[in-house]
């Protein structure tokens, strides 16, 4: 929490404000017991109406300068703890959008996202009370002392006995309630889950008809939640009688030993009466430091997940001054390539070699963990490379910008990801400044012009967030048209056709051969028929090339490729 | 009076509950109701099965808050006895008499009364949230029994034209207010009306003049708390919806985050996020202020309703119409 403080210091000047304004307030505050005090002491007892007029007055303007400065100190701090969220959201935001795929994964979208929305707003809530009670407590409270002490000193002890007993109170609801507290987050966090994945999978919950299932798994977080709920609140149902309890007894007992020094001839009534008001500003001052400390290590908690992605190391980044490829053409070459993921014993891919020219279309086949995504993606260096070389356009892809790389390629991932928002502009997420035309004629050879056409708005119509209102075939073809309107150097399509059936597949495939002629393209294929036109397959297997080269050729030299094509293919297909 | 005082301020500070902050449940309305009537009746009848836990809370808090309210009036009876007995000795120090004693034997007896009082409210006041505690979460825990229940059997359609971050927001967070509202507020509520009217009769008792100050400044409460929950509503209204959009944002750029970066468009990305940030800053520090200065003003009216019966009551002290009793 401290670490993330240091993002407080454009408004430096805003919280030593705070703090002067907050200062003034709880001295007017705690100035008004003792004008009553003389009030009654010099007014009452001596019958001074002029007296208690004027003393009356003064109070009026007291309390009046005491609100003014905490309606400031309040516009202050609220633009301070606000302001506070948005520097930290924004700090935040912009750094996991500069996560490579490794830092993301180690994270994971899910707590990503709860980091972003929901820990900053807990911390933002708790520097509002930070910034008003964390100061006013401790003034009030030390303040209240004082003048209670300068009211009368030996009625003291009675605040010496209670305050210990109100602080082990608290201690034993603290240590009886925070573990509760803690599980309390937690078991939102289940039903949330549960939720988000039953929305996330309604459709196969409704095709399957698990909607009972999934109610029981619901209906059990649900009463889990419950039943900590009302633990909690079994706690807090003692705590607030007992702190009235003990508030109202020490005013009891103030009056009780107050009467005792009055007879003495120790005290004045005025003074005893201002007395009883400095211990309840005293010990509710107190309460509310309490009430601090429970909310503190709650937002610690988002605190720690915060600083966490605020630390996290940049993996990569950009050389400080970027190589320019002078060729703008898109030519891959790979250099006996290794790559293993974060924690992984095992290499992804090991000693990869070849170089795929403008032209060429080069197909990745091979088994599921072969390493044929781990590939493509070394390309747009979302990873990089363990041991070796990627080049494009002659340079490495180390040694040039991220930005300068990935504008030469269009990219159809095998997870379909699609934003909410018009068709249109989801295409033109490839190229912004697209024209009508460009995105036309780019969904036209993706085959997605027919079903566009035949939704209600047509291009203007809205996606839903994940594209969960299209089947998956139109989404490929959408993620498809968006690399194509790019009209990048180099294509990589991984797994894009695989939703698609048999005839669409066909009309796209002889629609997109003009349109990329010009480009390099990359393929990556479950099934041979899709691969065997190609000018190169590589064949993986086990993250290392099993072989590379033509249909036919690799029909003659490749086990790997041919058990791959019987299983395929029949007989005569063979050829 | 210094009691009254104390439990107007424990009011804006009972919000220890889960989820809701300190003053959680004060001037947050967030977003409004478009047919509020409806609403409330519906909140109701899910409250029915109920009913008798909640009458038994309702009178256990009126108890709790009448035995509270006699409080301050026996201790003012016991206040005013010192203060007579502090005038006779200063009567007695003035003429040379000898110096009379205080009147140890009422004050006992007032403080034994006193003592027993507040023992049996914090009785009254822990039963009645003992029984809230299960009344509130057994109810949030049907509503969103019946929520989850209704999404199941709601056409497709809802959930495509919604962010799955909205839904959620709705069954979970949007619950979880009613929750605290269900266990803070409506309690509040009843003892805040036992109070005004315990209160009243008391200080008609003591003073009727003083008591037309006091309620004289009621109007001035219902204006300040009107016209900041009128804007108030609307800035935590436009702060939901920013935080909304954000939410749906984030989750967005996350969910696609390789897309992002294989088009480049991270600098757009950050470009519209710090957009929508900078819309929730407006409407949040806004929302925050406004609900923020609430208490100052309250505290404000009060210490002017104070400050009157001090220089009032203090010319009448002067002149013997009403005994001390009244501070």
């Amino acid at each position: 929490m401290v670490k993330l403080f240091r993002l407080l210091k454009p408004y430096t000047a805003y919280i030593f404000a705070i703090v002067s304004l907050l200062f003034i307030q709880v001295i007017s505050d705690l100035y008004l017991p003792t004008l009553m005090a003389d009030l009654v002491d010099i007014g009452i007892v001596n019958k001074d109406i002029s007296y208690i007029i004027r003393i009356g007055g003064f109070m009026l303007l007291i309390a009046a300068g005491g609100t003014l400065c905490a309606i400031l100190a309040t516009y202050l701090s609220s633009k301070t703890a606000v302001g506070f969220g948005k520097i930290v959201r924004e700090k935040l935001f912009s750094k996991v959008e500069s996560f490579s795929l490794r830092e993301f994964d180690t994270f994971g979208t899910a707590t990503l996202i709860t980091r972003t929305t929901n820990d900053v707003t807990q911390i933002q809530q708790v520097s509002v009370l930070i910034l008003t009670m964390m100061v006013t407590a401790p003034l009030m409270s030390i303040g209240g002392i004082v003048m209670a002490l300068r009211q009368d000193v030996s009625l003291a002890w009675v605040l010496v006995v209670v305050i210990p007993i109100l602080f082990s109170i608290i201690g034993i609801t603290l240590f009886k309630g925070l573990p509760l507290f803690k599980l309390m987050q937690e078991k939102l966090d289940k039903l949330n889950l549960v939720l988000r994945e039953s929305l996330t999978g309604i459709r196969v919950i409704r095709a399957f008809n698990r909607i009972d299932k999934e109610k029981e798994r619901f209906d059990d977080a649900n009463a889990d939640l419950m039943n900590n709920a009302i633990k909690i609140n079994l706690i807090m149902a003692v705590l607030m009688p007992v702190m009235m309890l003990i508030m109202n007894l020490t005013t009891v007992a103030l009056v009780w030993f107050g009467a005792l020094r009055i007879d003495s001839g120790d005290m004045q009534i005025g003074s005893l009466m201002a007395f009883i008001q400095y211990a309840t500003q005293i010990l509710f001052s107190l309460l509310m430091l309490v009430m601090l400390f429970i909310m503190i290590p709650r937002a610690e908690v988002s605190a720690v997940r915060i600083n966490e992605v605020l630390e996290t190391g940049l993996d990569i980044k950009d050389p400080e001054t970027p190589k320019i490829a002078d060729q703008k053409r898109g030519v891959v070459e790979f250099q006996d390539v290794s790559f293993r993921y974060p924690g992984a014993d095992q290499p992804a891919i090991t000693n990869i070699t070849f170089r795929a020219k403008p032209g060429e279309l080069t197909a990745i086949i091979g088994g599921t963990g072969s390493g044929k995504t781990t590939l493509v993606n070394l390309i747009a260096r979302f990873y990089d490379v363990e041991k070796g070389r990627v080049l494009v356009d002659g340079v490495d892809v180390r040694e040039t910008s991220q930005k300068e790389l990935r504008a030469k390629i269009g990219f159809a991932p095998q997870k379909t990801v699609l934003f909410s928002g018009a068709i249109a502009e989801n295409i033109r997420y490839g190229k912004q400044d697209a024209t009508l035309e460009e995105i036309k004629h780019a969904a036209d050879v993706a085959q997605a012009t027919e079903f566009i056409s035949e939704l209600e708005e047509g291009f203007e119509h809205t996606i839903a967030q994940g594209g969960t209102n299209l089947s998956g075939g139109q989404k490929q073809r959408l993620s498809i048209a968006r690399a194509l309107v790019r009209k990048p150097e180099i294509y990589i399509f991984d797994d894009s056709f695989s939703a698609l059936d048999f005839k669409t597949d066909a009309k796209l495939r002889a629609a997109l051969r003009p349109e990329i002629a010009e480009a390099t393209v990359f393929l990556i294929a479950q099934s041979v028929s899709t691969v065997r036109d190609a000018d190169r397959i590589i064949v993986l297997d086990d993250g290392q090339i099993a072989g590379m080269g033509t249909h036919t050729e690799l029909l003659n030299t490749c086990e790997v490729y041919r058990e791959l094509v019987a299983s395929q293919l029949s007989e005569e297909e063979l050829g | 009076m210094s009691e009254e005082r104390s439990t107007k301020k424990d009011k804006g500070f009972s919000g220890g509950g889960p989820g809701g902050g300190p003053m959680g449940a004060f001037g947050k309305p967030v977003v409004k109701a478009k047919d509020f009537k409806g609403t409330f009746y519906r909140l109701l009848n899910y409250l029915k099965p109920q009913r008798t836990k909640f009458l038994i809370v309702f009178l256990f808090a009126g108890l709790s808050t009448i035995f509270s309210i006699l409080g301050p009036k026996i201790m003012g009876k016991g206040i005013t006895k010192i203060g007579e007995g502090f005038g006779a000795k200063m009567m007695a120090v003035q003429m040379g008499k000898p110096v009379p004693s205080l009147d140890f034997a009422y004050i006992g007896n007032i403080v034994l009364i006193l003592i027993g009082l507040y023992l049996i409210s914090a009785a009254f006041g822990y039963v009645q949230q003992y029984i809230m505690a299960g009344v509130a979460q057994k109810t949030v825990y049907k509503l969103r029994k019946e929520v989850d229940e209704k999404l199941a059997n709601l056409p497709l359609k809802f959930f495509d034209s919604r962010t799955h971050g909205e839904i959620l927001s709705r069954v979970t967070n949007d619950i979880d207010n009613i929750s605290t509202t269900l266990q803070q507020s409506l309690t509040q509520l009843i003892t805040a009306i036992v109070t005004l009217i315990g209160v009243i009769v008391m200080m008609l008792s003591i003073s009727p003049l003083l008591t037309l100050i006091v309620i004289l400044t009621l109007p001035l409460y219902m204006i300040v708390t009107i016209s900041i929950a009128k804007r108030s509503q609307k800035q935590f209204a436009a702060q939901q919806k920013s935080l909304g959009e954000l939410n749906g944002h984030v989750e967005e750029m996350y969910a696609g985050h390789k897309l992002v970066k294989a088009y480049g468009r991270e600098g757009e990305s950050i470009a519209t996020f710090n957009l929508i940030n900078e819309k929730l800053y407006t409407a949040g520090y806004k929302a925050q202020f406004i609900s923020g200065i609430i208490m100052p003003l309250m505290r404000l009216v009060s210490n002017l309703g104070y400050v009157i019966i001090c220089v009032v009551g203090g010319v009448f002290a002067t002149r013997g119409l009403i005994p001390l009793e009244i501070f």
